[in-house]
C-alpha cells in the first residue's frame, strides 16, 4: 500500500497536477465537462436499462435499441474517463486519503464486471429474446443491477467531492 | 430599483423554513444534490437521444416521433424531480447567488430551455415528417441549451 501513496504522492507534486490544481479555470471546465459527460453516458445508460427491464421501447428489438443507444454511453463514457483521470490527477494525494473515493472505484468496477457478465452471457443468446416484450430474467438483472450501480457510482462521487 | 424587490425576495427565501433545514444539517444537501444529479443524467440521457434525433445523427431506425414519445414520461419526471430539488438547493443559499453571474446566466438557460422544449421541441417532434434543416437546427439549440444549464450551473460554484 505504502508505494501507492508514494505514487500519488508523486503525481501530486508533478507540475503538471500542481498546474490543473492551481489553474482558475481548468480546474472548473474539466469539472464541468465531467458532469455534463455524466449526465449523457448515464442518461443514456439507463434507457438502455430500461430497455432491459422490459419497460421502454418494448415494441423495438432488444438489439436495435441497444445498437442505437450505446454510441453515446460509450462515447460519454470516454470523455467521463478522461476529465476524471484529470481530475484524479489534480488531487491525487487527497483522493488517495479519500475512503469514498476507494468505495467509487469499487463500484466503478462491479458496474463494468455487471456490464462484463450481462456481454458474455445472456446478450450473446439475444437472437433469441430480441423480440419479447419482457427480456429473460438474466437481462432484467441486468439492467437493474446496472441502474442501482452506476447511481451508486454518482452518490459516491458526490460524497468523495464533499468531504475532501 | 426594481433589484431591491428581488434581493428583498431572496431574503425571504434564505430565511424560509426548508431553506433553513436544507442548510441545517450535514447530509441534507449532499443527499439533494445528488438526487439532482441522478435526474440530470436521465434528463441529458433523454435530451440527448430526442436532440441528436432531430438533428438526423443518431438513432435513424425510429421516427422522430417514436422515440420522442418513449422517452418523454422519464423526460418529464426527471425534469420536475430537477426542479423541487433545485428550488430545495437554491433556497438554502438564495444570497449567495444574487450576485452570482452563473446564477442568473443558468436562470435565464432554464427557463429558455423549458420553453424552448415544449413549445417548439414537443411541437417539432409531433409532426409526421421534420426536414432536415429544421430538425438540425432545433436539435442543435436543444442541445446547446440544456448542456449550458449544466455548465452554468457548475460554475456556480466557482464563481
Amino acid at each position: 500500500m505504502s508505494s501507492l501513496i508514494e505514487l500519488c504522492n508523486w503525481i501530486n507534486d508533478s507540475a503538471s497536477s500542481t498546474a490543473i490544481r492551481e489553474s482558475v479555470l481548468v480546474f472548473p471546465i474539466v469539472e464541468g465537462i465531467h458532469l455534463l459527460a455524466i449526465g449523457v453516458s448515464a442518461g443514456t445508460i439507463a434507457l438502455t436499462d430500461l430497455r432491459l427491464m422490459g419497460i421502454i421501447m418494448k415494441k423495438d428489438p432488444a438489439s436495435k435499441v441497444l445498437r442505437s443507444i450505446l454510441p453515446f454511453s460509450i462515447g460519454g463514457f470516454i470523455v467521463v474517463l478522461i476529465t476524471g483521470s484529470l481530475l484524479f490527477w489534480a488531487e491525487a494525494a487527497k483522493s488517495y486519503r479519500n475512503p469514498w473515493f476507494r468505495f467509487k472505484l469499487i463500484f466503478l468496477a462491479l458496474a463494468g464486471l455487471n456490464a462484463l457478465i450481462f456481454h458474455t452471457g445472456i446478450y450473446r443468446r439475444m437472437n433469441i429474446w430480441d423480440n419479447d416484450d419482457t427480456p429473460p430474467g438474466k437481462a432484467r438483472m441486468a439492467g437493474a443491477v446496472s441502474l442501482v450501480l452506476w447511481a451508486t457510482v454518482i452518490w459516491l462521487g458526490r460524497q468523495f467531492a464533499y468531504s475532501s | 430599483m426594481a433589484f431591491h424587490y428581488v434581493r428583498l425576495f431572496f431574503q425571504w427565501c434564505d430565511g424560509t423554513a426548508l431553506g433553513a433545514w436544507v442548510r441545517g444539517s450535514t447530509w441534507q444537501f449532499p443527499m439533494i444534490e445528488t438526487i439532482h444529479i441522478l435526474s440530470l443524467a436521465m434528463l441529458y440521457g433523454c435530451i440527448a437521444v430526442i436532440s441528436l434525433r432531430l438533428m438526423g445523427l443518431l438513432m435513424k431506425g425510429w421516427t422522430v416521433r417514436n422515440i420522442t414519445r418513449e422517452v418523454t414520461p422519464y423526460l418529464n419526471w426527471s425534469l420536475g424531480i430537477i426542479l423541487v430539488t433545485g428550488t430545495m438547493l437554491w433556497l438554502s443559499e438564495a444570497m449567495k447567488t444574487i450576485d452570482n453571474i452563473a446564477f442568473w446566466t443558468k436562470v435565464v438557460l432554464l427557463f429558455s430551455a423549458i420553453i424552448f422544449h415544449f413549445a417548439v421541441v414537443r411541437r417539432v417532434t409531433r409532426a409526421d415528417q421534420v426536414s432536415r434543416g429544421t430538425g438540425f437546427f432545433v436539435g442543435a439549440l436543444s442541445l446547446f441549451l440544456w448542456l449550458g444549464i449544466g455548465c452554468a450551473g457548475r460554475a456556480i460554484a466557482f464563481v
